[in-house]
């Protein structure tokens, strides 16, 4: 349990002051302002070194939002008003368009599933021949596109990868 | 939308032709769907007409029971239409049969909140990856902007390779699976560009509204009501996704260690 002058003591410690007779009293007396003041030694004798600012950013941008943000009104608001406005355009709109397509998505859904299962064993057969596809792209003058393609591909996908480097992030 | 996009796709099952054009030519009852290709319409059609990624074409004759809906596509020509035609062309270049009245306006509200929305969310639910995609629209600028044009180029090349190596329902899966990527990318980095862009009106905002999220939301609001101004906004929104982007491959991509030594030995 620490006093009134256990605060004072620690705090003329901390801010590296000279102690009062009666402040080093105390100090000889209490256990635990000893304590404290081999705590503040050990942290004076550790090196300070100038931090690594990337290594600050990256830190700093993968903390989460703070408490106090979720608790704000003003967060809230941007969602509320993005629901409402969705809300209103749809019936501005009419409701959602092409009911019908939307209403017949979970008859076909699970038809869809198994013509993609079926469809999986056709395509694999397929491949074992080459694709039929390529052939007629290839039958229809469309080498010159499939090699641009080949090479944009490669040759951005290189230059991409060359381009990128790791950036750091930050937070406000 | 995604939801609405893929509800179009299956709808159109147990065969939807991947870059096939679609012809009606005769009077045909149901819905009508094409992925990454035209829709051209010439008689009857009772029920609705999906195109997905195209153009719906409504030639003389033309007459559509239901509604008429292009995604990233635009409705032309002088075919009636008996319920909406509406559409959702990704950077605002509406067609000739563009909704007016009230149905633009729930249009420009459907796409304000909803960029709204995934903004929120994103920057609530997964902070790092927005700050993440937001550091490199300041760390050299122009190579964000280089990587972006880069990216949606392999992006297309990749997609004509699958579209012709593939057809039938792995070809659409896997269309599917590139336009989702591709959407994932452009969101993450609008919602970065945002992040980026709120943090620098911070200092003139209400005191309330200069916290994270809320600065972030108004710079996204204040972003998608730039690309909807005539004219230039189609300009500035389709910089602005080349751009986010570019921002989001830099981010989320690793390099290669060999890629990272040569750009270190060049740069000594």
């Amino acid at each position: 349990m620490i006093d009134a002058t256990c605060r004072l003591v620690r705090q003329t410690l901390e801010s590296e002051s000279v102690l009062s007779p009666d402040a080093s009293a105390h100090l000889d007396a209490c256990p635990a302002c000893r304590a404290h003041a081999v705590l503040l030694e050990a942290f004076a004798r550790v090196p300070s070194r100038a931090p690594d600012e990337a290594a600050v950013r990256r830190i700093i941008a993968a903390l989460p939002p703070a408490p106090w943000q979720r608790r704000r009104l003003a967060t809230w608001l941007p969602l509320a008003a993005g629901v409402g406005l969705v809300g209103t355009g749809f019936a501005l709109l009419g409701g959602v368009p092409a009911p019908g397509a939307v209403a017949e998505l979970p008859g076909v859904a699970g038809g869809f599933l198994s013509w993609l299962g079926s469809s999986v064993l056709d395509a694999v057969a397929a491949a074992r021949a080459s694709s039929d596809a390529v052939r007629v792209t290839l039958a229809a003058e469309g080498l010159w596109l499939v090699l641009w393609a080949a090479v944009t591909a490669l040759g951005g996908g290189w230059a991409l990868r060359s381009l990128v480097r790791p950036v750091t992030g930050g937070r406000g | 939308m995604i939801a609405l996009l893929l509800a179009g796709v299956l709808a159109g099952a147990p065969a939807p032709r991947l870059g096939a054009d679609v012809l009606v030519e005769v009077p045909t009852a149901g819905t009508v769907v094409s992925l990454a290709a035209r829709v051209r319409v010439s008689s009857v059609v009772d029920g609705d007409v999906v195109a997905v990624a195209g153009d719906v074409e409504l030639l003389p004759g033309a007459e559509v029971r239901g509604d008429v809906i292009a995604l990233g596509g635009a409705i032309e020509g002088t075919g009636v239409v008996s319920g909406r035609a509406v559409e959702f062309a990704p950077l605002g270049w509406a067609g000739s049969r563009a909704p007016s009245g009230s149905a633009a306006w729930g249009l420009a509200l459907l796409r304000v909140g909803g960029w709204l929305v995934l903004g929120s969310l994103l920057t609530l639910l997964a902070p790092g990856l927005i700050r993440r995609a937001a550091a490199p629209v300041v760390d050299r600028p122009w190579i964000t902007g280089v990587v972006g044009v880069l990216g949606l180029a392999v992006w297309l090349a990749v997609m004509v390779l699958l579209l012709a190596a593939s057809g039938g329902p792995i070809g659409i899966l896997m269309a599917l699976l590139g336009v989702a990527g591709l959407l994932a990318l452009k969101v993450v980095g609008i919602v970065g560009l945002s992040w980026w862009l709120g943090r620098r009106i911070a200092p003139v905002l209400p005191l309330s509204l200069r916290a994270e999220l809320p600065r972030t939301a108004l710079a996204l609001l204040l972003l998608a009501l730039v690309g909807m101004v005539p004219l230039v906004g189609a300009s500035l929104w389709a910089a602005a996704n080349v751009a986010g982007i570019g921002a989001a491959v830099r981010a989320l991509v690793t390099p290669h260690p060999v890629a990272l030594a040569l750009s270190r030995a060049l740069a000594r």
